[in-house]
């Protein structure tokens, strides 16, 4: 799909696809993306291809909590692209996150895969089988470098669910290994004695400008510097070393070289600028996450390191960028817009976007894309430059097909752009249903229930004019005097209209109106009702002594009936 | 015996789909007459997911405390103004309702009358509904995609106060602020909403303060937009005040009279119809996808007159009856 949109992008200069070589990955099968498979993604990428992992935004149809990209094999030099993580608490403002990060449970690098990167992803696990893979921004849950060299892992926030299970476990015996930037811990408390480190039979790896957390470190012959070790020990210090670091608790090793010769190779070769210092005294402790480790203003660790910045993850150049947004294009960290389209204006899409650099965001462009088919059409779009913005997209409905995919994205006054945003529209061409009037449905004096009366059914149309007689001799009919009729109608769309009522007599059969005529003047009238009277509360039977109801007493139910038809000829 | 299992499994999930499609049709009616319900609260906690509630004819609400729509579910009323306009309902008493709040997704209100309504869920649909007190959309929590359609609201609070509503769709709606107040507002939006504005009535003082919106083929009569504090208004193709043109005339707005209405009409919604000299460029009430309906008569089939018998016997009770269909 991208290689025939491309020449249509192109003729327009809208340049939304920077390069064909980047394919996008979506579990939504409506999404638009060219991959709903993250493997597949892969098997079908060639060197230097760029795979975007993309988030589900929470108000498609899609249920993204139990959604992940699976397991992953990666053998080729490619590059994946997640979304961030930690999004709820990366400080955007107060917007409610409505993006959900899809996660990678597993991806192994393999032979083949030399020079790959993993960027601004979450993977629950990582295993790296090869040399030179870059781990960049990413939220990982276990580590685990078994063979190959060179593995460079910056702005990572690594972080142990397990106690039993270190966060980063270095097997390799090949060196080069660089982390910086970077969290190592265990999500736990420090009691639970958790290891996040363990690196027994490697040499040489670097761990500089890293926070580590929870647990110890079985640091073997490896090298940490300008780091903080927060509540963790050392252990399985070989032929390691300690410079520039600040501990929170006593870490066994001693710290400072007795011999006053730092890196000399001894049992305890450590510099002497390693402190030992309280955590409050380190830490601002405003926020949770990853934002839980910026440092205070009077943090020990400012300026403390032996390049001149910060002790730990966040430093003033190359920092730990919360929430792996380390990219500096702009972000979008929300998105709503109508599943269907009832309006003519075809979509009111709402969208906030952040811009991590701090750049104005200045354009938002959008495309159509309807199989293949490139539609432009006029556009509503509103929203104020800046850094974070909140806008509104509207467009109209006339030029489009019935249903396709809306790729959206924003650029800052820079030119960077955020990655796109997929957007499926259908029409709502569902016809309203001409409402043919279908049957009559009564009852007398109770409700059995909606669709549980009686029905007599009349001609279909929208209209009906006339007289029904409402048959009594039935099941449930009514009983001699005074009843309710319920009438109500339904159509051939299952509506069912309100429920109309009325009271009325329900005379005996034989009845005949002329007996409550008892003066036989052909009118019912106030001397019939004087004579009525005489005969009332009488235990007489027969019409023509007032017993309307023929139940061989003239009450009250006779005296309705009389009421019935008072003022009437017979 | 995998062809089996593929059949049997899509002849359970057809099994699914069909229970999961039927609903079933209850009655409310507080004049003592046979009915499943007598008052909201205990209908809405008896029903469930999918259900339809019918509330009839009535003098006396049906609530009087705040009532909370928390299920699935779709009520139907009788309209409003009932007697206002032709071959609407026989009995001409409407449901009434009190205060209510939406806090489910998928609701559907139609043909009611409401004291004061809240939506605190997403996929809300309002219509045809006539509010006497205040509309509120999120003001408990951030909801999207919430439609209000063919609604009559007139009181003495903005018509619509959306608090914190992404992508509300509002359309066909006879919105007025009767407070005296100066500065009283017709729509109050906050800035962190947005939405589509619609085939709109806007009548009377003072003003709409509106952020992120889609503006168009609405009218505006003595009445205005808040242009100190509205951010991002796209306006197009609105009948609409001086005060308002001085903003927007650029924009395909053209410029109100009251002769475009039916302001002598003795209906008391049919007045604010757009006359046929002035239909042609589609603002006003009876444009769009969902055209004003006069007094809000819901989707569903009505008996607009009807004259029973006083007695009956073996041989039926007859009834005079006319009935319409609706949609």
């Amino acid at each position: 799909m991208m290689k025939k949109l491309f020449p249509f992008l192109c003729f327009l200069g809208l340049a939304l696809y920077s390069e064909a070589a980047d394919l996008l990955v979506n579990l939504n099968p409506t999404s638009g993306a060219d991959f709903n498979n993250a493997q597949s993604a892969i098997d079908a990428a060639n060197t230097g291809d760029i795979i975007y992992l993309q988030a589900l935004p929470m108000s498609t149809l899609f249920n993204p909590a139990d959604a992940n990209y699976g397991n992953l094999v990666v053998n080729k030099q490619i590059t994946i692209v997640g979304h961030g993580y930690f999004l709820e608490t990366a400080g955007l403002g107060n917007y409610e996150e409505s993006f959900t990060p899809v996660p990678i449970i597993g991806i192994q690098f393999v032979s083949g895969s030399q020079g790959a990167t993993l960027r601004n992803a979450i993977a629950l696990e990582v295993e790296i089988l090869t040399s030179n893979i870059t781990l960049e921004s990413d939220y990982i849950n276990g580590l685990r470098i078994v063979s190959g060299a060179n593995t460079a892992v910056t702005g990572c926030y690594i972080e142990s669910q397990l106690a039993e299970a270190p966060a980063v476990v270095l097997e390799s015996s090949l060196s080069g290994h660089v982390f910086s930037y970077s969290f190592i811990g265990y999500i736990g408390t420090p009691s639970e004695g958790a290891i996040i480190l363990s690196a027994p039979n490697t040499n040489g790896a670097e761990f500089n400008h890293c926070n580590f957390a929870n647990g110890n470190l079985y640091l073997g012959s490896n090298f940490v510097h300008n780091c903080i070790i927060f509540e963790g020990q050392i252990g399985w210090l070989q032929e390691g070393a300690l410079n520039n670091n600040l501990f929170t608790i006593d870490p066994i090793v001693t710290l400072v070289d007795p011999l006053g010769n730092p890196q000399d190779g001894s049992a305890v070769n450590n510099d002497p600028t390693n402190q030992l210092v309280l955590a409050t005294e380190i830490f601002a402790a405003n926020g949770e996450g990853d934002l839980q480790w910026e440092l205070q203003v009077t943090s020990p660790a400012l300026n403390a390191g032996d390049d001149g910045q910060n002790i730990g993850m966040y430093t003033s150049i190359n920092s730990y960028r919360p929430s792996g947004l380390n990219e500096d294009v702009p972000i979008f960290i929300e998105l709503n817009y109508l599943d269907l389209i009832t309006t003519e204006i075809v979509l009111p899409i709402d969208f906030v976007v952040f811009s991590p650099s701090g750049n104005e965001i200045s354009l938002i462009q959008w495309t159509v894309i309807p199989d293949d088919l490139f539609v432009g059409v006029q556009d509503y779009t509103t929203f104020i430059p800046s850094d974070l913005v909140h806008g509104f997209l509207s467009i109209d409905v006339d030029a489009l097909p019935n249903a396709g995919v809306i790729a959206i994205n924003a650029i800052d006054n820079a030119g960077l752009e955020s990655g796109f945003q997929f957007i499926p529209f259908q029409k709502d061409n569902t016809p309203i249903l001409t409402p043919n009037l279908q049957s009559f449905e009564f009852f007398y004096n109770t409700d059995p229930g909606i669709g549980n009366g009686n029905f007599i059914d009349i001609e279909q149309s929208t209209n009906f004019e006339g007289a029904i007689t409402f048959p009594t001799l039935i099941t449930g009919g009514p009983t001699v005097g005074q009843n309710t009729l319920f009438v109500r109608v339904t159509d051939a769309n299952s509506g069912v209209g309100t429920t109309y009522y009325h009271e009325f007599q329900f005379l005996a059969n034989g009845f005949n109106p002329d007996c409550c005529d008892i003066d036989g003047d052909g009118f019912i009238g106030s001397s019939d009702f004087l004579n009525f009277l005489q005969f009332f509360s009488q235990q007489i039977s027969g019409c023509e002594n007032g017993d309307f109801n023929l139940d061989g007493i003239v009450d009250t139910g006779d005296l309705l009936i009389f009421l019935t038809f008072y003022g009437t000829s017979v | 015996m995998y062809r089996f299992l593929q059949v049997a499994l899509l002849g359970l999930f057809v099994i699914g789909c069909s229970l999961s499609a039927f609903s079933i049709k209850y009655r409310v009616n507080n004049t003592g007459v046979s009915a499943d319900f007598t008052d909201l609260a205990t209908a809405v906690a008896s029903v469930v997911d999918g259900d339809i509630l019918i509330v009839e004819h009535s003098n006396t609400p049906y609530n009087v405390a705040e009532v909370i729509i928390n299920k699935k579910i779709t009520i139907y009323g009788t309209g409003y103004y009932l007697p206002d306009n032709d071959e609407t309902h026989a009995d001409t008493r409407t449901s009434i309702l009190g205060p209510i709040n939406v806090t489910s997704v998928d609701v559907l209100l139609s043909g009611l009358t409401i004291s004061d309504c809240r939506i605190n869920a997403d996929d809300v649909i309002l219509e045809r509904a006539l509010i006497n007190g205040s509309l509120e959309v999120g003001d408990a929590a951030p909801v999207s995609d919430v439609t209000v359609r063919q609604c009559f609201i007139e009181g003495d609070i903005a018509t619509l106060i959306s608090i914190d509503c992404s992508t509300i769709v509002f359309t066909n709606n006879f919105c007025h602020n009767e407070s005296s107040t100066l500065g009283a507002k017709v729509v109050e939006m906050t800035v962190s909403s947005s939405g589509l504005i619609l085939n709109n009535v806007f009548f009377g003082d003072d003003d709409l303060e509106l952020h992120n919106v889609t503006l168009k083929n609405n009218i505006f009569e003595q009445v205005t937009v808040d242009v100190i504090n509205s951010t991002s208004i796209t306006a197009s193709n609105n009948y609409a005040e001086l005060a308002f043109l001085v903003n927007y005339q650029a924009s395909n707005n053209i410029a109100y009279t009251d002769t475009m209405l039916d302001l002598l009409s003795f209906s008391r919604d049919a007045k604010y119809k757009t006359l046929p000299d002035y239909t042609s460029a589609g603002e006003g009430l009876e444009f769009g996808s969902f055209p004003y309906v006069l007094s809000g008569i819901p989707p569903i089939p009505a008996i607009w007159f009807y004259d029973g018998e006083p007695a009956g016997d073996d041989g039926g009770i007859d009834v005079i009856i006319k009935v319409k269909g609706r949609k």
